[in-house]
């Protein structure tokens, strides 16, 4: 039940992120510096920290695979492939017990650094950018990391709640039936 | 990295990496219409963005217009004299159109002839926009059902914007200029001339500048007269953009790479931000 709400909430971001977003940053930042919001990939990142990380790596690869399908730029599977891989590394690097909030923004940065590194790395390995690594650290990869972090803190609370009781439910019923 | 990952996890991990990879490589620059299932699932989200994109758009709108308040009498101005000049300039264009009819009659064109210039303009609303600075894609809310295909012109009222790439049944993905560069496969290069000076003036634009922000039109000829300040529009040499569309102004003039011909950067009319209505053309001869 729980995993429904956080599929909703994964759907909702995911066309909030190319609709309104768009609108609501201005226009000097979308023609000087670049800002990706990854809100899905946030709250991706939150489920691989918080509870499971294959769940982690599904919703990577789904939520990849249905940006690829509708902003078919160059080639289908970059989102899809590092948004599934940035996932469950993160997951396997700083999956713990308990995390607190410092750290775990500390961890959203990394995971949302490694995902623009694996980016600019697939669309220069097949020769579709001609920037250089720092221009784009200034222009894109950073201020994107501001941003993301920034919603970050302000669903940090409510994701991670919902998360909780999806993992005690999980393990009620795990009781039930064991 | 091996005891963090385990063997088998490792082995899941590499195969993974071919097949995203290999997919990755087949899919590279290749639209033609979508398979079903990616196209169902792409309408799908197209129409749930579409309820969101347009009046996100008012209200950012209505802000900027509170914000625009001030310019409002200036801007009138300017309009009233545009809207002058546009009424004298009609009248002009009715008396050239007339005679430019009496002319191909009298030159007995084919009836394919006289529509070649005659483009379809169709309006189309923007319904998402990529949130990925390395693709730089617009969705709009035509489709393969409203007759676009693969390749055509893109245009705002101020000028070029790109052109379709993958075409859903009631979606299209436009990819914008600023997504045009020479490496790869995916863009094409547009062959450009200048306004006024079609038959002597050519260049081809093959890549866009992200630093600057600048268009950069290259292998122009030494005796080409090309000057800061053109207004460069699409040619008719080009095959895939039809020609008179305007693209941008020459901002600056310099020696190509090798020194045997001019290089020229053009700022792009068009905004590649905060799009709202675009309009594709039509060409209804299909070369």
């Amino acid at each position: 039940m729980r995993r429904t709400w956080i599929t909703l909430i994964l759907i909702g971001l995911f066309l909030l992120e190319g609709t309104v977003m768009p609108w609501l940053l201005p226009a000097s930042w979308q023609s000087e510096a670049l800002v990706a919001p990854r809100f899905v990939f946030v709250v991706i990142l939150y489920v691989a920290l918080y509870s499971s990380r294959p769940l982690a790596l599904a919703y990577g690869l789904i939520f990849g695979l249905l940006h690829d399908f509708v902003y078919y730029g160059p080639m289908i599977g970059t989102y899809s492939f590092s948004m599934g891989l940035s996932a469950y590394l993160v997951g396997l690097a700083f999956h713990r017990g308990q995390i607190r909030l410092l750290s775990s923004l500390c961890y959203i940065c990394i995971g949302n650094f490694l995902l623009e590194c694996v980016l600019f790395g697939l669309y220069r390995l097949f020769e579709l950018n001609s920037l250089t690594f720092r221009w784009a650290l200034v222009h894109q990869i950073l201020p994107g990391m501001l941003i993301n972090l920034l919603f970050a803190l302000a669903v940090y609370l409510p994701i991670r709640k919902l998360l909780e009781k999806m993992d005690a439910e999980a393990e009620s019923r795990d009781e039930s039936f064991g | 990295m091996f005891k963090l990952l385990g063997y088998k996890r490792l082995f899941i991990l590499l195969i993974g990496l071919i097949c995203f990879i290999a997919l990755m490589g087949l899919t590279l620059g290749r639209w033609g219409v979508m398979v079903w299932p990616a196209n169902f699932v792409k309408d799908t989200v197209s129409w749930a963005q579409g309820m969101l994109y347009k009046p996100a758009g008012y209200v950012s709108g209505f802000f900027q217009d509170l914000r625009d308040l001030r310019t409002v009498y200036e801007e009138n101005r300017l309009l009233r004299q545009t809207l002058f000049k546009y009424a004298k300039d009609t009248a002009r264009l009715n008396e050239l159109e007339a005679e430019n009819k009496r002319l191909k009659e009298a030159l007995a064109f084919t009836e394919r002839q006289k529509q070649a210039n005659n483009y379809r303009y169709h309006i189309a609303r923007v319904i998402a926009q990529s949130p990925d600075p390395f693709n730089a894609t617009i969705v709009i809310d035509l489709g393969e059902k409203d007759g676009i295909r693969e390749n055509m012109a893109v245009v705002t009222s101020e000028g070029l914007l790109g052109r379709t790439t993958s075409v859903a049944a009631f979606s299209a993905n436009v990819q914008l200029l600023t997504a045009i560069h020479d490496t790869g496969t995916d863009s094409k290069a547009i062959a450009a001339t200048v306004k006024g000076r079609e038959d002597v003036s050519f260049g081809i634009i093959e890549s866009y500048d992200r630093e600057s922000g600048l268009l950069a039109m290259n292998k122009i000829p030494q005796t080409d007269p090309l000057q800061v300040g053109d207004v460069v529009i699409t040619s008719n040499l080009g095959q895939v953009f039809p020609p008179g569309i305007e693209i941008g102004t020459v901002v600056s003039k310099e020696s190509g790479d090798f020194g045997i011909d001019y290089k020229a950067m053009v700022r792009p009319f068009a905004r590649f931000h905060h799009l709202q209505e675009v309009f594709v053309v039509e060409v209804p001869d299909e070369r």
